[in-house]
């Protein structure tokens, strides 16, 4: 579905991606972790669209769409969350999904309807995938940091995307919201085949959520696998624990 | 007719200095606070009748001249500091328009405050007399006085030259202007930094102010004719470069003397044709480096 | 909120109901507001009927340019183009073709229109202080064209245009601007709160994060400039043949401060604010300078205390006292669970605390 060719990315001479190539298939859960640096969030942005790649090209369904401004790859159905939760601070909860579902079915040039009534029974029904209801009417600059991730997911769902990309999904956050938020991963993934392809820092979060790893390390892929296949390669244990000794592998 | 182009460009060298004198200060605080101050052709203009004041209390000599500017650039200065400390500071953190709609209420203030004081006359201030006569260039009579302000103009911009790239104090202000987090990160004081810079940047237009008070007349408005040449220079030569505000304004007055002369009534709109298009073709200057 | 089981998606139905109601009584308000002015300049002597006039096409033209700075978190600082252009349109077309001033008036939005297209084009391609400077600049330079263009344009003397017999009375000019201003502004209210003003807030909340919802930033920004340019034109068209007169002053950088200074005043995070602001600033500044020679210090001082002390604008103050007394005196909305009617208002444009906090900064 998603295919990553031969992808170099440099950033004033310092080669952030160098000749990574990838693939992700309908409905399959990608996780692509590494050290600090190795130019995992950089790869997602290519695939996003926020910079094009120097060389090498990035094809989803046999089209490619390598340099696509992010709104155009959106439309395509792939979304994404961010590293930092990127939410409509000023928006409530509702506002932010109705948003994202305005935009995704393009009534957004809709210039002489109130906006209020648009929409509002799908937007219910992904608040209560992503388990947001309850809080629908809040302003989201004032969730807690799973509630935004949550909330995040929600928007991402709007898209009603094929594919989702996610930047770090669990950062900074408490091992009960971190559960809560992997079984909302999970759900989607399960209830609606989303194809997930996601970084993570998390090697417990990676190994309960993955079905296919891939490690990358100063710009390069190092390993591919299952997840049993990456607990046991070898060139992945050195790099984990040269460089974080207490990574349990 | 070469010989009157080349007076021309003179003519126009001088004025373009008064102009990079004024801008350069503009262009320290916009590249350091990113804050568009509005208010620098007002204070540049409190600073011109200031020193028509000190003329006045003096007597209209050559002494009252330099005490002009030894003491209106700083008085005016001394305005910044109090203006940073007690009004931009309690802002700073609110998005960039609050900054700028402030430094724009100050204008009508400091406007119509000039009024209140000076009231809606002209004045004229004398030049020193050494200054007084004219000389000669390519065959043609030149102002001596003009003639002063473009040696002063290089020898300001050598200064500050000097001091941005040879003085740790300049190397701050380059790090600043480039990247505001990493000052912060070098363990400055930045509020006291901020105030420095907004006092320097007014200072320079309060020595503008004083230099160009003796070339026509003192009057309501200078302020509005100079804020958005010096605008157009800060933009024209890239935000917080010095030598891009050198630059800016050469071209500008050079522009603007020569234009007067092969299409008078076009030439206020060769400034605006030429920052559109520096806006267009180089958002960030001449020397501005692209982030 | 962990148990799933509780989620009930029919209690998101209140919220929006209170948001329903509250734009019912809101819908009272701008009724009472009407009627107010239609009724009260029946009794008004003519200077003051020409003087609420000036105020309500001021308020068309700040409320226009609010659509750029409190809805979509663009600064531009050369509002005054379409303004302008909008006045010489009808002043134009009045002196060079003897085209009356009624059909003439549509004509303004169409030209300040263009303009904005065009120049907008330029302009949304950058961003915070240099979108505002390349605004500055291309308004400078339509300012100096007109200025010098004496054969056409009439220069410094400004060009005559004069309302045909049956509008030429005081009060019937104002009731010919008041109905055509309510119309726009009506316009504008439907765009703020339509999806289309969604898009443009989320715009303003966080540029970055609308573009990955899959909207074209700039293309709803320049959507944006356009319509603001539009009504700002058609204040322009109704400006000239009130004043009989359009003059190059109505270019120049200083009227283009005008909307930002009553936008401001006002509040922006309302789309009442600029209205407000509008009417402090005509009738403020008629007030003093009726009793005091410097109306530009006053005006100064006022600006300099709303921008130091209350951000959300005279609106926003009245808001935030209004809402303190409701919500208790941390002015904090409810606690998570149960839905607060407060946040529910289903207007983007109402988000006090967070506008603008990522408004194109750069």
């Amino acid at each position: 579905m998603l295919a990553i060719n031969d992808v170099t990315k440099s950033f004033s001479g310092f080669r952030a991606v160098n000749h990574m190539s990838l693939s992700v298939g309908p409905g399959d859960v990608h996780a692509l972790i590494g050290p600090n640096g190795a130019g995992k969030s950089t790869l997602l942005n290519v695939v996003a669209g926020q910079f094009p790649p120097d060389s090498g090209s990035v094809r989803y369904k046999e089209e490619s769409i390598t340099g696509l401004p992010p709104h155009r790859i959106c439309r395509k159905g792939i979304a994404r969350s961010f590293q930092v939760t990127s939410v409509f601070g000023g928006f409530t909860v509702f506002q932010n999904v109705q948003l994202a579902l305005m935009a995704r079915r393009g009534r957004c040039w809709n210039l002489l309807m109130p906006a209020s009534g648009v929409l509002v029974e799908e937007v219910c029904g992904l608040l209560d995938q992503v388990r947001m209801s309850d809080q629908a009417s809040r302003l989201a600059s004032e969730l807690a940091a799973g509630d935004r991730k949550r909330l995040e997911f929600g928007m991402a769902l709007a898209g009603d995307p094929e594919l989702l990309l996610l930047d770090e999904p669990t950062a900074g956050m408490s091992s009960g919201e971190r559960a809560r938020v992997v079984s909302v991963i999970k759900e989607i993934n399960e209830s609606r085949g989303v194809a997930i392809l996601f970084t993570e820092h998390d090697i417990d979060m990676v190994f309960a959520v993955a079905r296919k790893v891939t490690v990358m390390h100063q710009g390069e892929k190092i390993a591919e696998g299952t997840p049993e296949e990456i607990r046991r390669h070898r060139r992945v244990r050195e790099v984990y624990l040269g460089e974080n000794g207490d990574a349990d592998l | 007719m070469l010989t009157d182009i080349l007076v021309q460009v003179m003519s126009g060298l001088s004025r373009g200095m008064v102009l990079f004198i004024v801008a350069s200060g503009l262009t320290l605080i916009f590249g350091v606070l990113r804050v568009i101050n509005f208010a620098h052709g007002s204070l540049y203009m409190l600073a011109a009748y200031l020193t028509h004041s000190i003329a006045m209390l003096v007597g209209s000599n050559d002494l009252s001249f330099y005490l002009a500017l030894l003491i209106a650039p700083v008085a005016v200065a001394l305005l910044g500091v109090v203006i940073e400390v007690t009004m931009m500071r309690r802002i700073s953190h609110r998005p960039h328009q609050y900054q700028l709609i402030l430094t724009f209420a100050l204008t009508l203030l400091i406007a119509d405050g000039v009024k209140m004081v000076w009231g809606g006359d002209y004045y004229t201030v004398a030049r020193p007399s050494f200054l007084e006569g004219s000389f000669t260039v390519f065959g043609q009579p030149f102002p001596s006085y003009y003639g002063m302000l473009i040696i002063v103009g290089f020898v300001i911009a050598g200064g500050l030259l000097w001091m941005l790239t040879r003085t740790r104090l300049g190397k701050v202000l380059d790090a600043a202007v480039s990247d505001g987090e990493m000052v912060s990160a070098l363990g400055i004081n930045v509020p006291a930094l901020y105030t420095a810079v907004f006092a320097f940047g007014v200072w320079l237009a309060g020595l503008g102010g004083v230099l160009a008070a003796p070339v026509g007349s003192v009057s309501l408005g200078m302020d509005n004719s100079i804020i958005i040449e010096s605008f157009a220079v800060v933009i024209i030569g890239g935000v917080g470069n010095v030598i891009g505000a050198l630059l800016g304004a050469i071209i500008i007055g050079v522009m603007q003397s020569v234009g007067i002369m092969v299409a008078p009534k076009m030439a206020i709109a060769f400034i605006f044709v030429v920052l559109c298009a520096v806006l267009i073709l180089r958002p960030r200057g001449l020397m501005g480096v692209k982030a | 909120m962990a148990q799933a089981s509780t989620n009930d998606p029919g209690k998101v139905r209140p919220a929006v109901l209170s948001g329903l109601l509250r734009q019912r009584w809101s819908l009272l308000g701008w009724l009472a507001f009407l009627v107010v002015l239609t009724v009260v300049p029946l009794f008004m002597g003519e200077s003051y009927v020409y003087l609420t006039t000036n105020f309500v096409i001021m308020a068309l033209y700040a409320v226009s340019f609010n659509l750029l700075l409190g809805q979509t978190g663009m600064l531009s600082f050369g509002h005054a183009a379409y303004f302008g252009l909008g006045a010489y349109t009808v002043a134009l077309l009045w002196s060079r073709l003897s085209i009356a001033v009624f059909p003439a008036i549509l004509l303004a939005p169409l030209v300040a229109g263009v303009a904005a297209l065009a120049i907008g084009l330029f302009c949304v391609r950058l961003t915070g202080m240099y979108f505002a400077m390349l605004t500055l600049a291309f308004a400078q330079l339509i300012f100096t064209v007109v200025f010098e263009w004496y054969s056409f344009t009439g220069g410094d003397n400004g060009l005559p245009v004069m309302p045909p017999d049956y509008l030429l009375a005081a009060r019937r000019y104002y009731y010919f601007s008041l109905v055509i201003v309510i119309v726009c502004t009506a316009l504008l209210r439907l765009i703020v709160s339509s999806p289309f003003g969604s898009a443009l807030a989320a715009i303003r909340e966080n540029p970055e994060r609308a573009a990955f919802v899959g909207i074209n930033v700039r293309l709803y920004q320049l959507a944006a400039f356009v319509f603001a340019g539009v009504f700002s034109g058609v204040a322009g068209g109704l400006m000239a043949p009130l004043q009989q007169m359009a003059f190059p002053s109505m270019l120049f950088w200083t009227q283009s401060a005008d909307p930002v200074l009553m936008a401001l005043t006002g509040g922006i995070h309302s789309f009442t604010g600029p209205i407000v602001g509008a009417a402090v600033f005509v009738f403020l500044n008629f007030a003093v300078t009726t009793v005091f020679d410097y109306p530009l210090f006053a005006f100064g001082a006022l600006v300099l205390i709303v921008v130091l002390f209350f951000p959300g604008g005279i609106v926003g103050a009245t808001e935030r006292l209004l809402g303190q007394r409701r919500r208790g005196p941390a002015g904090y909305p409810a606690e998570a669970g149960e839905p607060d009617p407060e946040a529910a208002t289903m207007e983007p444009d109402r988000s006090v605390a967070q506008v603008g906090s990522n408004a194109g900064n750069q």
